[in-house]
């Protein structure tokens, strides 16, 4: 099931606007500066409440952004069509802005399991007054009347964290405005496959993919073992731990710590490792195929839509690389029992920056193989 | 640098003659046909091809390419189109009674979902946004219209020297719409 089949683009960093159909395994592809990892970061940013961390932001929540900044707004669409929006609430009319604090306050405390004192409903409604930022939904400019339905479902997790957040737990800030935007977004019916565990929705940026660390998870170290011998990925692997791996080599066994292992093969284990804990979740990578060798990259592609099936991941992948980008036209290709289903699954997209306008072009595997063999076309532009 | 511009064609009359017109109007060109483009690379050879076109160091002003009468220069119009590009694209075809018009605009809507041609004349179409792109529509079959003005039959000679010499005749005869397409291939 794809999670997210219809997202919508607005005033994004270096997107005006943009609408995009993707399907369960999605490849950007462009050039420098055509707005591929910028729709990566909407997806997060949407899904998240705050923005995806790097070296230039520490992970700024999108209060912040958009407030100082006032161009920054972010609005996406789920299936239903609804859009959700952050924005500042004084830069909204005052008419406007207290029909917002009234719907939330129905949307927050008159239909919650939970509902605390109306001195912490004064101060919650407060702190996001002051705090100018408020996630809501609008259709056609309009507040639109509430459904409550999908909220009863929300889980025991979500409605602990605010009971605390209005008891005065130790929370920061940050974390309540995390809390809050996914709160709002569940509360609006967003898919229910997205719950509200944070866990299953991952970014890997590229620097994270460097820092490679193994589960200490007995059950989820035994699968990646079983994978690495499978795939043959080391000559002479006995056993992955969980700070190395042992080899066997004539009767004798050895250990090397991961830290003297390639960074291509440190990468393909922690990309691996990731789409394992995305389970009904999102997983957004940067250029997998960085450091990794094409083989590694044939590899990464056959397991990424096993387990993206297998697990119900919906994938968003970027790249320059021509293998990879091949190694998905080539999907399947010479397989006739699985590769009608499995290559609906997946879907090629170029994006093109013309005139300050992103244009999409989407090609299923055979389209994009079709181009790039029978019209000689460099998908990743030229 | 001067301005590269890539004009796709049919087949090799047209490379001559579109080559000859240019040329007479001291316009240095590249000639490619399809073959030299699937050898220039497995994958990527219309890429390969067009980027080294587009180096410093290749001098020349046109990248004339011709598909072997294979009939997919529309069909690679519209793919090109819908890359970035730093070049105005041109298409020289035989107007074929209004099939290749009809053609390009199915392949249009169906590529880019939207009507891009802007009409100058019953020959000349430009693109809206991009007016230096656009595709040009030989009125007559131009081996008909060579016979017409020549007196001779350009399908009948086989060395390429005498179909230059064919050609160059008829440019200096050419009736009206040559002059149009000359226009259309310099600016």
């Amino acid at each position: 099931m794809t999670l997210l089949p219809w997202i919508e683009i607005n005033n994004f960093r270096g997107i005006s606007h943009l609408q995009y159909e993707p399907k369960q395994v999605n490849l950007l592809i462009g050039r420098n500066n055509s707005g591929k990892s910028t729709i990566l970061e909407a997806i997060y940013a949407v899904l998240m409440g705050k923005e995806v961390p790097t070296i230039f932001n520490q992970g700024r929540y999108l209060n912040r952004y958009g407030i100082n900044v006032h161009a920054e707004r972010a609005s996406i669409s789920a299936d239903n069509h609804d859009f959700f929006i952050s924005c500042s609430l004084s830069d909204l009319p005052a008419d406007f802005s207290e029909k917002i604090v009234e719907k939330l306050n129905l949307v927050l405390f008159h239909n919650a399991k939970f509902t605390p004192s109306p001195f912490y409903q004064k101060k919650f409604i407060d702190y996001l007054i002051n705090s100018r930022m408020v996630s809501f939904s609008v259709l056609d400019g309009n507040l639109r009347s509430i459904d409550v339905t999908p909220y009863k479902g929300f889980s025991e997790k979500l409605a602990a964290d605010s009971q605390s957040i209005f008891a005065g737990a130790d929370i920061s800030p940050e974390d309540l405005q995390e809390y809050l935007y996914q709160f709002c977004r569940m509360s609006y019916g967003f898919s229910e496959n997205v719950d509200a565990n944070v866990g299953n929705i991952r970014f890997i940026n590229n620097s994270d993919k460097l820092f490679y660390q193994v589960t200490a998870d007995p059950l989820e170290l035994i699968e990646l073992d079983k994978f690495v011998l499978e795939h043959n990925l080391l000559p002479n692997v006995e056993r992955l731990m969980e700070d190395g791996v042992v080899y066997r080599e004539n009767d004798e066994t050895y250990f090397l710590p991961y830290t003297v292992h390639g960074t291509g093969f440190s990468i393909l284990l922690n990309l691996i490792s990731t789409i394992r804990q995305c389970r009904d979740g999102v997983l957004l990578i940067e250029e997998p195929e960085n450091h990794m060798h094409p083989g590694y990259l044939q590899v990464f592609v056959e397991n990424l839509m096993l387990l993206a099936r297998k697990l119900n991941v919906q994938v968003f992948l970027t790249t320059h690389s021509y293998d990879l980008i091949e190694a998905f036209a080539n999907y399947s290709q010479y397989d006739e029992e699985e590769s009608v289903e499995e290559r609906d699954l997946i879907q090629i997209t170029r994006i093109v920056k013309r005139r300050d306008e992103h244009e999409l072009y989407n090609y299923t595997p055979s389209e994009a193989f079709a181009e790039m063999v029978e019209m000689k076309m460099d998908l990743r532009g030229t | 640098m001067r301005k590269k511009r890539v004009v796709l064609c049919e087949g090799q009359h047209d490379l001559i003659f579109l080559s000859l017109l240019l040329g007479a109007e001291n316009q240095s060109v590249v000639s490619k046909n399809w073959g030299q483009i699937c050898g220039a690379s497995d994958l990527s050879g219309e890429s390969v091809t067009i980027k080294n076109f587009l180096r410093s160091r290749c001098t020349a002003s046109y990248l004339l390419k011709q598909d072997e009468n294979r009939n997919t220069c529309i069909h690679q119009m519209w793919i090109i189109y819908s890359y970035e590009r730093e070049y105005p694209i041109k298409v020289v075809l035989d107007s074929d009674n209004g099939v290749t018009l009809d053609t390009l605009k199915n392949e249009m809507h169906k590529k880019m979902r939207k009507d891009l041609l802007n009409q100058e004349s019953s020959n000349l179409f430009r693109l809206k946004k991009e007016e230096e792109s656009g595709v040009f529509l030989y009125p007559v079959t131009l081996t008909k219209e060579v016979k017409r003005v020549t007196g001779k039959a350009l399908d009948s000679v086989r060395g390429v020297d005498l179909q230059k010499e064919i050609l160059q005749e008829f440019i200096s005869n050419a009736p009206e719409w040559v002059h149009e397409l000359r226009d259309f291939l310099l600016h």
